[in-house]
């Protein structure tokens, strides 16, 4: 597994950081090997960490009301390498809104949302480029879905 | 008829700011109104404005460009008075992901998104508290885009 500053300054919620703001979140992150077919979180769990992707695919699912009483889980998209999951760690409800698979053999970074967002509130300049890695990355991830939806 | 500073200070993005902050964000911004009907801006066009709805209900919506179902239109989420919509412009994405349109009268502080991030990119406090809500907004819009597709899907 590529180290852990290299594979976030090339992740898209990481990249805007300096050398000196990398070695900041260093700390927070710990690496994750699972198998494939292992789900690394769960709708409805408490967002404890945000996740990068090493190495490998993870697969996102969400539960959808299909009629009263009646709930299917769908699968959604496939997550590749660098880009994140789990960001209900650091934004809104801090609920897992989606459940994320392994497609297959995974790596990953774990990152403490608590710790990271007190990072945040201590280092504001550190914050806002996250938060704007992370608007970029919704952004393109509602084109993408909606590309892949109606192609 | 509030002010853009008061109906700034009301909205859900901007709220908690300090009168300064206020002030800086208000100057960048300008009252417009739109009719029941009007699209504010649509998917795919050039994005250079963001919006704060003042009073009155948008519809965000998708629009199917190919397939069986091309040019249909399906809602994603509604914006209601206080909240925002057309974050594209922020960021500095060249297009808007959705479309908005106003369902019934509507009152919005239209605000360009380029001056918008140049203020947030140099005061890093205000910008972290805005852009942080911008996420969690925009990740509201993400879950209903993927559930409206699904269900549609179906």
């Amino acid at each position: 597994m590529a180290d852990i500053k290299e594979v976030l300054a090339k992740s898209a919620l990481f990249k805007g950081l300096s050398d000196a703001e990398l070695d900041q979140v260093l700390p927070l992150c710990h690496k994750k090997s699972y198998t494939a077919g292992f789900s690394i979180i769960s709708e409805g769990d408490a967002a404890k960490d945000l996740y990068i992707i090493a190495e490998g695919k993870v697969i996102v699912e969400m539960n959808l009301s299909v009629y009263p009483g009646m709930v299917q889980e769908a699968l959604i998209e496939t997550v590749p390498s660098e880009e994140p999951f789990g960001w209900s760690a650091v934004v809104g409800s801090r609920v897992y809104t989606m459940t994320a698979r392994c497609a297959e053999a995974t790596k990953v970074i774990a990152i403490d949302g608590e710790q990271l967002l007190s990072l945040f509130n201590g280092s504001p300049a550190i914050g806002f480029k996250v938060m704007e890695g992370l608007v970029e990355v919704v952004d393109a991830r509602i084109k993408s879905v909606m590309r892949t939806a109606f192609s | 008829m509030a002010t853009i500073k008061q109906a700034l200070a009301a909205s859900e993005l901007f709220k908690g700011l300090s009168d300064e902050e206020l002030d800086k964000v208000a100057a960048l911004g300008r009252t417009e109104v739109y009719e029941k009907g009007t699209p504010l801006f649509v998917q795919g066009a050039t994005a250079e404005h963001f919006y704060v709805v003042e009073l009155g209900r948008v519809a965000l919506s998708l629009n199917i460009s190919s397939g069986a179902d091309a040019n249909k239109e399906i809602t994603v989420e509604p914006i209601k008075s206080g909240q925002s919509c057309g974050y594209s412009a922020v960021k500095g994405m060249p297009v808007y992901a959705l479309s908005a349109k106003a369902v019934e009268p509507v009152r919005v502080i239209a605000i360009d998104g380029k001056r918008l991030y140049d203020l947030l990119k140099e005061d890093p406090v205000m910008g972290y508290r805005v852009m942080s809500r911008m996420a969690s907004a925009l990740s509201a819009t993400l879950r209903n885009v993927r559930s409206t597709i699904q269900i549609f899907r179906r």
